[in-house]
């Protein structure tokens, strides 16, 4: 395989692991529907809600994979910050739907005595979650490149600067390497300099 | 690697094995238990005081653990109101922990007013075994503020009681800590031996909380078998319904008592099937018991309307 192919491939897994972890609170509440006996119907709402959502991320994701990589200073930066993006996106896609509910139900119930569907509150929790993976994936691809440099705009927003823009040293843990110290060099002796003063009065 | 790729790497890795073991063992699973998702109330508009209760007749529903007001226990309500159209029931025996996230002056539209209004148009009446939900375990301030609310909102006559419907005597026990085990228990259960003994109806049916025999998740409670099931016994107790656990199940009769765990009224768990266990299973659910003369018939319904179990006992049966 070709390291472009490895790229696409890579990039595949981690859209379609994005993908997942926006589905998988709502196939836990549908394992429960489907446990209880109740009608097949019930719970379907939230899953098509969350596979929208979870897809619209995914090829999000995708793009700005796509994007960093004709950016990146270091490949590396791209996977480590995809890895926070992908923890971020994991925990706050259920934890936020969990807390929300639990913490605030009878809020949720008068929602839903008014008419407005709970899926509603699903999918915005759900896009407030893939907005804060997607702020935390761009805020660690962008501190992990060299900077400050100039920015430019890329179609997915502004991006660190192009790998062959960056000229600044690599940060690292070693102390950085100073120029030697020269002495300071005489000033050459010029004829003029050399001859007497009577010399050249004269 | 520089620094800040260490660190960021590092946090990546602690993140991911962090999230891995808090959705897999504690979010997922609550949020496959737990009926957190608010659900539309039924809208079945019923004919009032249908029911027919006699000297020798009477019909009653008996739900458990319904107190989320979410999709599943609007479901479970929607079942009873279906059941309701073709065998009316004039009582609801309400087996505890009728209210979950928060307190239940709050919650009382959600959780009991709108899942339970077709009913209560119909003029159906509810009667209250407190649950440890609808306090706390061990009675706080608060808890017993919050169980002042639900006897108060459900006109409930006290903690614990007794009611005559037709040819059957209800007695309905708090079971918390203090209630039946502890410290203050004694007067509770001196009552019940009282009552139990005075009682001349042809059926005797106690509701409580706490299931004396569960195969559930919380299992049979402890100090039960010593201090009520001998009491229950020696009073020739017809059946006992419980909820706090999860699921449907019916004792084989112990000393001539079935022994009913009803509390599938909104969220589900696991059931094994022990010694004692006649059937099991993890449902939603809600039980209508119709006693008509010396034999009372008890139908385990899911919300879908499908029957997971049914039983008949005689009067004085095994005694």
């Amino acid at each position: 395989m070709t390291p472009r192919t490895v790229d696409r491939l890579v990039a595949g897994v981690y859209a379609a692991a994005c993908f997942g972890a926006v589905l998988a609170p709502a196939l836990a509440v549908r394992w429960a529907v489907f446990r209880s006996n109740i009608s097949g119907v019930a719970g379907r709402d939230i899953v098509a809600a969350s596979v929208a959502v979870g897809a619209a991320h995914a090829a999000v994701a995708w793009t700005r994979l796509r994007c960093e990589k004709r950016t990146a200073a270091r490949r590396s930066h791209i996977w480590i910050a995809s890895l926070n993006a992908l923890v971020v996106l994991a925990l706050s896609a259920s934890l936020l739907v969990l807390g929300v509910l639990a913490a605030f139900a009878d809020e949720h119930a008068r929602f839903a005595n008014l008419g407005l569907p709970v899926v509603v509150l699903w999918t915005g929790l759900q896009l407030v979650a893939v907005a804060m993976a997607e702020a935390t994936g761009r805020l660690v691809f962008w501190w992990l490149e060299p900077h400050p440099a100039p920015h430019r705009a890329c179609r997915w927003g502004v991006l660190p600067p192009a790998r062959h823009l960056v000229r600044l040293p690599r940060l690292s843990w070693r102390a950085p390497v100073r120029p030697p110290v020269q002495a300071p060099v005489p000033a050459p002796v010029t004829v003029a300099a050399a001859r007497p003063a009577a010399t050249r009065a004269r | 690697m520089n620094r800040r790729e260490f660190l960021a790497s590092g946090l990546g890795v602690v993140g991911t094995v962090a999230a891995g073991l808090t959705l897999g063992k504690g979010v997922w699973p609550l949020l496959a238990e737990e009926d957190l998702v608010p659900g539309e109330a039924p809208r079945a508009r019923l004919d009032p005081q249908a029911w027919d209760t006699t000297a020798d007749r009477v019909t009653f529903a008996a739900l458990g653990d319904n107190g989320s007001g979410g999709r599943q226990a609007m479901a479970v309500a929607d079942r009873m109101a279906e059941v309701y159209r073709d065998r009316p029931f004039g009582l609801v025996a309400l087996l505890g922990d009728i209210c979950y996230y928060g307190n239940f002056e709050d919650r009382y539209d959600d959780v009991f007013r709108r899942p339970m209004a077709p009913l209560i148009d119909a003029g159906v009446s509810f009667e209250l075994a407190i649950g440890n939900h609808d306090a706390d375990l061990h009675h706080s301030d608060e808890g017993l503020a919050e169980i002042e609310a639900e006897l108060r909102l459900l006109g409930t006559p006290g903690r614990y009681y007794a009611s005559t419907h037709g040819p059957a005597d209800f007695f309905y026990l708090d079971s918390s800590v203090p209630g039946l085990l502890g410290d203050g228990s004694s007067d509770q259960l001196e009552w019940l031996d009282d009552t139990l003994a005075s009682a001349d109806n042809q059926w005797k049916v106690v509701a409580l909380h706490h299931p004396p025999y569960s195969s559930g998740e919380h299992g049979s409670t402890p100090g039960f078998d010593e201090v009520l099931q001998p009491l229950l016994a020696r009073h020739h107790v017809d059946v006992v319904l419980a909820g706090h656990d999860h699921h449907y199940e019916r004792t084989h009769p112990i000393d001539g008592t079935t022994y009913v765990v009803s509390g599938g009224g909104c969220k589900t768990t696991g059931v094994a099937h022990r010694d004692f266990t006649a059937v099991a299973e993890s449902t939603l659910e809600f039980l209508h018991v119709d006693i008509h003369g010396d034999r009372l018939t008890g139908t385990c319904i899911r919300p879908d309307g499908s029957v997971a179990d049914r039983f008949t006992i005689r009067a004085r049966e095994g005694r």
